[in-house]
């Protein structure tokens, strides 16, 4: 499964959220989108899970252009998950991971669709809670749910926004953990994430977004003091530990 | 351990389907209650031996003329509002939605009235009992129809928009349920007395003055609307868990709302066009049913079909009781309940949105 975006540009009215991004997700790779606020990641994600639509350029995912696939084709090979748990009704917890099993059942779930998310919940350590209503959770067990949702799917590539933003720290390690064992099936991930050290400890390759533009992108060694400071305007001290980069911020620039 | 929550899940359904079954049971008693009291009182032995082909022809006369037909425009009507509230309430992704609280119900009956009064499709009577005859069934729906696609595409253009809040949407209901009961008014205020006496007991929901002609209309619409909605039942679920999220799970939002909410509006004009308007139904009933049954999307439709059935049934036949031989109209009845709940709604159902 590989992702192509090709000049993708987006504006919503007169501001211009991206101003034509062009990059790639191999097969069994996990991406991190890493910039401030408003630098476009979330703009990128939806655009790639449908939600929104290209103004210019395009998506393609195993060279097909996603604009011509219907719904349902797309989210059989895309999963989505949103950066804040939407308002919504009460459901269980096992029905609210359940319908990731959607784009697979037409008039009712069945057997593998159950066994699937019964497995799921497991892996996240959401079984005991399977039968609370999600309003009833906290932020954090919310985020899993939804996490969750989209393993389900049983997709090729996992967007992710901001994946661990409710977490605590432990949280944080369980959930990477879980998306990078994901990668290692050959699943690929391409994640929006503030954290610039838990994306520089799991992730393969790095796209620093600036004002709906990449700034660079590459392995971690694109993750230097001028980039820090040129993308997100925080001074920071860059050291190894243990063979891998970590960011120290010391102060806004 | 995957099996644990697979194993609370299907004990959950077992439950649910339970609860299902006992409901169906319970309906059909309350159906038989309803065909037996009145003010000739009949056992139900009497009841059951007549409606297999036995009885005398006076008891004949009473169950198949004037109870059989007002029990099943009861139970029809109630699933056709209970079901038309649940699917607003989801593809509007708001708690407070119902034919009612949008007012849909009042656009429906203005319709309804305009095509009676003013294009001749009915004549109205001197008495309650034939308060309204209707001469063109399929102009009367139409009509009704059409005006509640007024109140329905307002709603749609609303939900549509950034920042509508579910009070937002309400509000609005109300503004077009007073514009609505103000055009019967004009409408009222151009009759004569016998039309101003028939149309304003018109207006109150009766469902004891639909003939088997008006019942068919209504089973038929009842019937394929539940059917739509059964069918998107998983695709309305994914909505409720947000809109960003059913996308992304291929779920096409806007036809599901576009078309959602027209079914629900056509099931309603259908309803309100000859029993009247009747509040609350299609608020109420799913709630009850995500309290009783708990969210679940596989029993949501059916159970708030069933439930609608049931409650609407037992209204009219209180409504037909409390103070015989004097017959209220079921619309009081549901009034008088569904208001103080709507209110609570309002106040405790913060935690849903």
């Amino acid at each position: 499964m590989i992702l192509e975006i090709m000049g993708l540009k987006i504006s919503y009215g007169s501001v211009e959220a991206l101003k034509g991004v062009t990059m790639k997700v191999g097969e069994g790779e996990m991406v991190a989108l890493l910039g401030p606020n408003g630098s476009g990641k979330t703009t990128l994600l939806k655009t790639v899970a449908g939600i929104l639509k290209p103004q210019g350029g395009a998506v393609y995912i195993d060279g097909r252009n996603v604009e011509g696939m219907e719904g349902r084709e797309l989210a059989l090979k895309v999963g989505y998950v949103p950066q804040w748990v939407e308002k919504s009704l009460p459901q269980s917890v096992f029905n609210a991971v359940l319908i990731g099993r959607l784009p697979h059942f037409s008039w009712e779930p069945g057997e593998e669709d159950l066994r699937k998310t019964a497995d799921v919940l497991e892996r996240m350590g959401l079984s005991e809670y399977s039968s609370r209503y999600t309003d009833e959770l906290s932020g954090g067990e919310r985020q899993k749910v939804l996490i969750a949702r989209a393993l389900v799917q049983d997709v090729s590539l996992l967007l992710l926004d901001e994946p661990t933003a409710n977490l605590d720290l432990k949280h944080q390690l369980e959930v990477m953990d879980i998306i990078k064992g994901e990668v290692k099936s050959g699943v690929s991930a391409l994640l929006a994430i503030h954290d610039v050290n838990l994306a520089l400890k799991y992730c393969d390759r790095f796209i620093l977004m600036k004002e709906g533009r990449i700034y660079m992108k590459g392995g971690e060694e694109i993750i230097t003091e001028e980039a820090m400071e040129e993308v997100y305007g925080v001074k920071a001290r860059i050291e190894l530990v243990g063979g891998h980069r970590v960011v120290i911020p010391l102060g806004p620039v | 351990m995957s099996e644990r929550s697979l194993e609370e899940y299907r004990s959950a359904t077992g439950r649910r389907r339970a609860l299902f079954l006992g409901g169906a049971i319970l309906l059909l008693l309350l159906f038989l209650l309803s065909l037996s009291v009145g003010s000739a009182r009949m056992g139900f032995s009497e009841t059951l031996r007549t409606l297999l082909g036995g009885g005398d022809p006076l008891t004949r006369t009473i169950i198949f003329r004037i109870r059989l037909p007002r029990a099943l425009t009861a139970i029809f009507a109630g699933i056709a509002l209970a079901v038309s509230g649940a699917a607003m309430q989801s593809v509007l992704r708001n708690p407070l939605g119902s034919p009612f609280t949008l007012g849909i119900s009042h656009a429906s009956a203005f319709g309804a009235a305009f095509a009676i009064v003013v294009l001749g499709a009915g004549s109205l009577g001197s008495s309650a009992v034939d308060a309204v005859s209707i001469v063109n069934y399929y102009l009367v729906a139409i009509s009704a129809f059409a005006f509640s696609l007024i109140s329905t595409l307002a709603i749609v253009g609303l939900s549509r928009r950034r920042g509508a809040t579910p009070e937002a949407m309400i509000l609005t209901g109300v503004a077009l349920g007073s514009l609505f009961t103000a055009a019967v008014a004009a409408i009222e205020y151009f009759a004569d007395d016998v039309e101003l006496s028939s149309i304003i007991f018109w207006t109150f929901g009766d469902v004891g003055r639909a003939s088997f002609t008006d019942l068919s209309v209504i089973f038929v619409i009842t019937l394929l609307s539940l059917a739509y909605f059964l069918l998107n039942r998983w695709r309305m679920s994914a909505l409720d868990s947000g809109e960003d999220s059913a996308r992304s799970l291929g779920v096409n939002v806007k036809r599901l709302r576009i078309v959602g909410m027209i079914v629900a509006s056509l099931a309603t004009a259908t309803v309100v066009s000859f029993v009247g308007i009747i509040g609350f139904i299609g608020l109420i009933v799913p709630h009850m049913v995500r309290k009783i049954i708990g969210p679940d999307p596989k029993w949501l439709i059916p159970s708030s079909a069933l439930l609608g059935a049931m409650l609407l049934l037992a209204s009219d036949t209180l409504a037909r009781t409390v103070i015989s031989p004097i017959v209220l109209p079921v619309g009081i009845v549901t009034s008088f309940m569904g208001a103080p709940l709507f209110i609570h709604l309002v106040i405790k159902g913060r935690e849903y949105w």
